[in-house]
């Protein structure tokens, strides 16, 4: 059967495409994504690629076609081989149309079968999406339908089995139905105040246990309730999810399914208040034992039911982007860290200093100040460990007391338009990283405190053609020291942009009696680039040197390796 | 080789295909709670769609460029600019307040597991797209300092036509 309609939807595409012209018998449109690297050994980094494939390539071609109320469409992806790091088991090689879908859909009521993206509420009990730099795509194989009734009820299910990797799905089955009432329809009180109200189910079930327990939990149900209200002006979301007992895996030494239960949950909730020249947003949450898998022993990014991103600024300077928080979900029991959820919260301010004021000047000034703090949960309950194994475990967390501290980042940034000229960004990160917990940072562990700065100036020498001075500095009281770096960017818009930049780690001395080599110290992370824009397609190259650590993107990071070599993408929309 | 050709002969084709296209089903969000069925946009004459996001940089100075020209442009080509964030749950609650904060004048849209921007077939944000009575008519991605001034010429070469 899977075969079958594998093979089905691309015929009847371009089948169909063949016989006639767009607008009879409907559209198609896709895209298409290149990344090749080649890489090269490189000493200071500790690069090596002498017995492996100096090359790696990702390809994506997807092509959607739609006519009338029916969609379908396919992607089908090449990896010759996977870019290095992004396939942590090796699952990745080769190519194949990894996933398509069949649809029926109208505004209030559709069926999809194939490969399914969805989320409930705000993704905290079910995410199914896909990030390619990340290597990300959790898609439910199965179906999906949705009705709603009367713009008062929205009810929709996803059953299926999740994307493994390229040619697999899970073992484990998913299974959703999520409800979400209008109150302002039901109720018929339509006035500026929007009320809803939704609540969703989610049970996994994976067979397979053979060991001696009688009540194992094969099935794991995770159920959400959630509120939202805004009038425009104010807004307030709230969301609890629980989850059933599921069994805990143990990463060291070796990955493995443990005779231990837990339940997770969840609390999430965001205030906010904005109105014209100014914003606020403040976040709360808390949760424990959330990691929610379809196959319980599946690592990294593999086999993700639910979404639990890091709640912290999403920052885009490249200094600002190597102490990176990853949220607490994946769950560490050990005798020196008890790692069972996180807790903590964010605030965001935005204000534009008005035009024609003293400090706002002709165009207004632009502040932007964020402030996150993550901590551990503090357990009254007690973990027993023989020879590094848990052999007993009673986990009674407090509601609401901070336990260790994991993270923290205050920082501002301002932004000014001076004239048609110039421009300018300043920024001041102070940051608290626990890289015992986090393991994300370039030293060898501990608590790392980082101040950093960055400024950004751009002039404009005519109106499409600008050059862009970027300068950072970070403080960072690690093993590896202090960095600066610095970035020079010149663009032609709408299409010529060439830069070159420079990540310099001056503090990382090489200690005295150290018999390492001296270029693995005080290293350039140096890269240079181009890229070419026409319409919707873009192509870029760039060669320089990738530090080691974690690339993350919306919360979710994968490992990559140190490399250096030549980087060229591809990326179109037709 | 042989896949290398094969995408070429692909791109080449299905570009050929689709000459004009129409909005998806698709609805979102917007930041009063209300819900806006994408192909309603069809109904506006011209409309220009922003994929943007929070943490994008070049996203946010296309739109704070937009936003300096505002008046002029809406008032030269009656143009209706959406601006629809892919910002995900880990930032799309601070999406009210950045785009009041930042005092923008566009409407937004929320497309937090990125519907819009799969049906779509948008790579990477910023991207835009001008329709008009409904269909593609233009699309564009990545923004460098000026490019805002293609934009606006294509608008107001479409409000003329």
């Amino acid at each position: 059967m899977n075969l079958k309609l594998k093979q089905l939807i691309p015929a009847c595409i371009l089948g169909i495409s063949t016989l006639t012209t767009a607008q009879e018998l409907g559209n198609i449109s896709g895209s298409f994504e290149s990344t090749t690297q080649h890489y090269n050994n490189d000493d200071a980094i500790g690069a090596n690629f002498d017995n492996v494939d100096k090359w790696g390539s990702n390809n994506y071609l997807k092509l959607d076609y739609n006519y009338d109320n029916i969609y379908a469409g396919l992607q089908y992806e090449a990896y010759v081989p996977a870019l290095y790091g992004f396939d942590p088991d090796g699952s990745f090689e080769g190519e194949a149309v990894a996933s398509y879908y069949l649809a029926y859909e109208k505004e209030k009521f559709g069926v999809r079968g194939g490969f399914i993206y969805d989320q409930f509420g705000s993704g905290l009990i079910f995410r199914s999406w896909e990030d390619r730099q990340i290597g990300i795509n959790n898609a439910v194989k199965g179906v999906r339908a949705y009705i709603n009734f009367d713009d008062i009820l929205n009810v929709k299910t996803v059953y299926g089995r999740q994307r493994k990797n390229l040619k697999e799905t899970g073992t484990g089955v998913v299974r959703g139905v999520d409800a979400e009432v209008n109150l302002n329809n039901l109720t018929k009180l339509n006035g500026k105040w929007k009320f809803n109200v939704g609540a969703s189910v989610v049970d996994r079930y994976e067979g397979g246990y053979s060991g001696p327990i009688e009540d194992f939990p094969s099935n794991v149900t995770a159920y959400s309730l959630r509120f939202n209200a805004t009038n425009g002006s104010i807004y307030f979301d709230a969301e609890y999810v629980g989850k059933s007992k599921d069994a805990y895996v143990t990463l060291e030494p070796q990955i493995e399914v443990t005779d231990f239960f837990f339940d997770g949950n969840a609390f999430l909730a965001n205030l906010g208040y904005s109105r014209k020249g100014f914003g606020i947003n403040a976040t709360f949450r808390r949760m424990q034992f959330m990691n929610f898998r379809s196959e319980r022993i599946a690592q990294n990014n593999s086999l993700i039911v639910n979404y639990v991103p890091a709640l912290t600024k999403q920052h885009d300077y490249s200094l600002t982007n190597i102490y990176v928080y990853a949220a607490q979900s994946n769950f560490i029991l050990s005798k020196k860290h008890a790692v069972t959820g996180e807790i903590g919260g964010q605030i965001d301010i935005y204000y534009t200093i008005p035009k024609g004021t003293f400090l706002g000047g002709k165009y207004g000034t632009k502040i932007a100040i964020n402030a996150s703090q993550w901590n551990g949960l503090v357990n009254n309950g007690f973990l027993r460990f023989e020879d590094n194994k848990l052999v007993e475990a009673d986990v009674d967390n407090e509601l609401l007391k901070l336990g260790e501290r994991y993270f923290q980042d205050i920082n501002i940034e301002i932004y000014k338009k001076w004239n048609r000229k110039w421009k300018s960004t300043v920024a001041f990160l102070n940051g608290y990283y626990n890289n015992t917990v986090l393991k994300g940072g370039p030293g060898s562990g501990g608590v790392v405190k980082t101040q950093i700065a960055v400024a950004d100036v751009t002039y404009n020498f005519t109106r499409r053609s600008a050059l862009r001075v970027e300068g950072q500095h970070m403080w960072a009281d690690d093993s590896t020291g202090d960095w600066a770096a610095a970035t020079v960017e010149y663009t032609f818009a709408p299409k010529w942009s060439i830069y070159a930049a420079d990540m310099y780690n001056y503090g990382n001395k090489k200690p005295e009696g150290s018999n390492e080599p001296d270029n693995q110290f005080q290293v350039h992370y140096y890269n240079f680039g181009m890229s070419y824009t026409k319409g919707s397609t873009r192509f870029a190259a760039s060669y320089g040197r990738q530090r080691a650590g974690l690339l993350c993107v919306g919360g979710v990071c994968r490992v990559v390796p140190a490399s250096t070599g030549l980087t060229l993408t591809l990326n179109t929309t037709f | 080789m042989k896949k290398i050709i094969l995408f070429a002969f692909f791109i080449a084709f299905t570009s050929y295909m689709s000459a004009q296209n129409s909005l998806p089903q698709i609805s979102l969000k917007n930041l009063k709670g209300e819900t806006v069925d994408i192909k309603s946009l069809e109904k506006d004459g011209l409309v220009m769609i922003n994929f943007w996001a929070t943490w994008c940089g070049p996203c946010v100075k296309e739109l704070n460029a937009l936003s300096e020209e505002y008046d002029e442009i809406v008032e030269d080509t009656k143009v209706k600019i959406v601006a629809v964030s892919i910002d995900d749950a880990r930032t799309a609650p601070r999406v009210n307040a950045f785009v009041n904060g930042k005092g923008w004048p566009f409407d937004v849209l929320l497309d937090s597991n990125s519907d819009l921007k799969r049906a779509m077939n948008v790579g990477n944000v910023p991207h835009v797209f001008i329709i008009k009575n409904g269909k593609i008519v233009y699309s564009h991605s990545g923004y460098t300092e000026g490019a805002e001034y293609e934009l606006i010429e294509k608008l107001e070469e479409l409000s003329k036509s």
